[in-house]
């Protein structure tokens, strides 16, 4: 999201409440990045030095690329030096979990030997995302869902499918590769396929 | 053609146009001829557009004022620790 203009000024003139606001909307998707590079250990005090950082930089900040972008870009090198400083490869603590390229996504019963679909797929009854919403049930479930996601797993998700991110960058900030962000991006979109799916074909997860 | 179960496995590489052309058009073939696969790949769609749908995770005014107190903190005491200019003679 690009910052409005007026807005942009106030941030570049260091404006507390702007600042706030950057930090209130954005505290959260920083600290899940942290803790998919650093691990959970370091990561609210990597965000905390990227705060530091970014507020400094401010005023030098030229509005040319979207601010998640140059905010997402200074918490990915804030994470990093402190790596390097930590003399660690990775954190490997509770819920940090490093997935494997394995392509297999989905359970061999779904199909038939001959490849084809063994059991027809269920009718989810609209094709708009905003009806799916408002269930409230089903939007709980939603978020559960993405709340138990392996930390890397969810950062994928929300760099590709919420910030919109390339790709290429979403394997530089993680210092993945391409297929390890493929894989981790298709397994949390199954994952929330799976979610809905039962939901709407049982009521119930 | 390509199975059902080969296209599953690539749908989210065609829905983010991931793929080689030849591939993407046997995919694309065979949604045409396969209702349950293109079904599918619909469905993918709606998901993605549902994660898009998620509300921004904020966190609580009192946390930012704390985010922010502890940053300006820091920049006073940066500034406190820096050495103060040399004079030139």
């Amino acid at each position: 999201m690009k910052a409005s203009l007026p807005e942009l000024e106030q941030l570049r003139q260091q404006d507390h409440a702007a600042f706030k606001s950057l930090v209130t909307r954005y505290h959260q998707r920083l600290v899940l990045i942290a803790r998919a590079i650093v691990g959970d250990t370091w990561a609210e005090e990597v965000v905390q030095d990227t705060w530091l950082a970014a507020y400094k930089a401010l005023p030098n900040f030229q509005g040319r690329s979207a601010i998640s972008t140059w905010l997402i870009t200074i918490v990915k090198n804030t994470a990093t030096t402190r790596l390097r400083k930590e003399c660690r490869l990775v954190s490997m603590d509770t819920g940090f979990a490093t997935e494997s390229d394995d392509e297999v996504f989905m359970d061999a019963d779904r199909f038939t030997p001959s490849g084809k679909w063994a059991n027809q797929l269920g009718d989810w009854g609209t094709d708009s995302a905003s009806a799916l919403m408002e269930q409230q049930e089903l939007q709980h479930l939603i978020d559960v869902a993405m709340s138990k996601m392996p930390v890397q797993q969810r950062a994928v998700l929300m760099m590709r499918d919420v910030q919109q991110m390339e790709v290429v960058d979403v394997c530089n900030i993680l210092d993945i590769s391409h297929s390890n962000a493929r894989v981790l991006l298709h397994r949390a979109r199954f994952k929330l396929y799976e979610t809905i799916n039962a939901y709407l074909e049982s009521g119930e997860c | 053609m390509l199975k059902c179960r080969e296209v599953a496995e690539l749908a989210n590489d065609y829905i983010d146009k991931d793929l080689p052309w030849h591939k993407s058009m046997a995919i694309g073939f065979h949604l045409a001829m396969c209702k349950h696969c293109a079904g599918f790949v619909s469905k993918l769609n709606l998901v993605i557009a549902v994660v898009r749908e998620q509300s921004p995770e904020t966190i609580s005014d009192q946390d930012a004022d704390i985010i922010v107190t502890k940053v300006l903190a820091s920049r006073d005491k940066e500034a406190q620790d820096a050495p103060a200019p040399t004079q030139n003679r």
